[in-house]
């Protein structure tokens, strides 16, 4: 989507950089989206999700556990000037391949669960091959919003939909919904609709026992037995942040 | 790895690096069993720590010292960032290449900001924006070191650093 030069004047902050399709933030524009950070992290926090911070390169081992699920070609290689055969990717995601490795640390019982995480900050981004850029897409999202729940039961999906929903009516945003067959799972995609584009603002994928499974964390149950718990993993782009500013909502 | 307050003095830097290791991982702050080597994830109380003294930090820096806070993207390009390599020998080596948009066009994940301020800059100078420029960034930095990691201090992944930069029309201001 293309924005008015009379919108861009208005913030005053120029939304480009030397380098194609990637872009900075400061002054005015970053204390405006810090703003909606916090009110965002507060909805969170009622919720019950804990923040936490996962590192920028993934290795190539770890993606490979589900290239059945996502294609690796989407991703961004990264080689040393060293070696430029062991390559890694930069990450992709949040929770979806690193978040389950923090969480097989710290479920080790049924009272661990549901276990709520989140990560959002400015500091660090996620990456993607994207085919198509404008400001709404770049290569980089810098304020991305990943979170992961797991559950004892099937209740994953429920706690998702809630707060995507209580979100959505906080930054009074209209949105549709939209269900996709996402392999062995469902994808429900956030849909809303700027100047006849159509713009994904958020989605939720149930994996159910898979994910758990493929990274091997478990738990002990009421009773004793081994058990693995359920996973749903939540994104909210910076869409969803840019939108409500550049729209001048309150 | 249990240990008495004075016991801490005598250690070889191998077994203080063990159980500095283990403290920060039984004390739920940073996690360092992750795949990739020199990489780790903070836990929610490390992170809830962490991010109070950041938060102290650029409060500092915004109210008494008038600095600014900028978010910069991960890459810089290569032309830009060979500019620095040339004060720092084989610094191209100990960094992470990417080809971003083409396989001839390199761009190399940030391990400082300096590549891409001086980038931003000149284009600010250019435009006629008043000098002195204060900023700031909190950001993860990619090096590629070779050597042996430890968390919190030597990571090819590093997280938080906070960069500030200065500059000033004149040498003796920005001193």
């Amino acid at each position: 989507m293309k924005h008015k030069g009379s919108k861009k004047k208005k913030l005053g902050i120029p939304l480009d950089y030397p380098l194609p399709n990637l872009y900075y933030f400061s002054g005015n524009l970053l204390r405006k989206i810090s703003r909606q950070l916090t009110k965002l992290t507060s909805v969170l926090n009622e919720a019950g999700f804990q923040e936490c911070h996962f590192p920028f390169l993934v290795p190539r081992s770890v993606l490979l556990n589900y290239k059945d699920l996502v294609s690796l070609s989407n991703y961004i290689k990264v080689y040393s000037g060293k070696d430029r055969r062991s390559y890694a990717y930069l990450r992709p995601d949040g929770i979806f391949s690193q978040g389950v490795i923090l969480a097989g640390k710290i479920i080790k019982s049924y009272r661990d669960l549901p276990l709520r995480l989140f990560e959002m900050s400015p500091g660090y981004a996620k990456t993607r091959n994207q085919s198509k850029w404008n400001v709404f897409t770049s290569p980089e999202q810098s304020f991305s919003l990943q979170c992961g729940i797991f559950t004892e039961d099937d209740n994953a999906e429920n706690y998702g939909r809630r707060l995507l929903s209580t979100i959505l009516k906080k930054f009074s945003i209209k949105y549709t919904t939209a269900e996709t067959k996402f392999l062995k799972g469902r994808n429900v995609q956030y849909v809303t609709k700027i100047n006849d584009n159509e713009v994904i603002i958020a989605k939720y994928y149930i994996f159910g026992r898979e994910a758990a499974k493929r990274a091997n964390i478990y738990f002990f149950d009421k009773k004793g037995r081994l058990a693995f718990p359920y996973m749903c993993a939540l994104s909210l782009s910076q869409n969803i942040l840019l939108l409500n500013i550049l729209d001048n909502k309150k | 790895m249990k240990m008495k307050v004075g016991q801490l003095n005598n250690l070889t830097e191998e077994k203080l690096m063990e159980w500095l290791k283990s403290y920060l991982d039984f004390g739920e702050i940073v996690n360092d069993d992750f795949p990739s080597k020199g990489a780790s994830s903070w836990y929610p109380y490390g992170y809830a720590l962490i991010k109070n003294i950041l938060k102290l930090a650029s409060n500092i820096l915004i109210k008494n010292a008038g600095f600014q806070e900028i978010v910069l993207p991960s890459f810089v390009h290569g032309e830009d960032f060979m500019k620095e390599c040339r004060h720092i020998k084989d610094f191209s080596e100990h960094v992470y290449w990417s080809p971003l948009y083409k396989e001839d066009d390199l761009h190399v994940v940030t391990p400082t900001i300096e590549a891409q301020l001086g980038s931003l800059y000149a284009r600010w100078l250019r435009d006629s924006k008043a000098l002195p420029y204060k900023y700031f960034t909190i950001r993860s930095v990619a090096r590629y070191i070779t050597g042996r990691t430890i968390p919190l201090r030597k990571n090819r992944d590093l997280w938080p650093l906070k960069l500030i930069s200065i500059t000033q029309s004149n040498k003796r201001q920005s001193l």
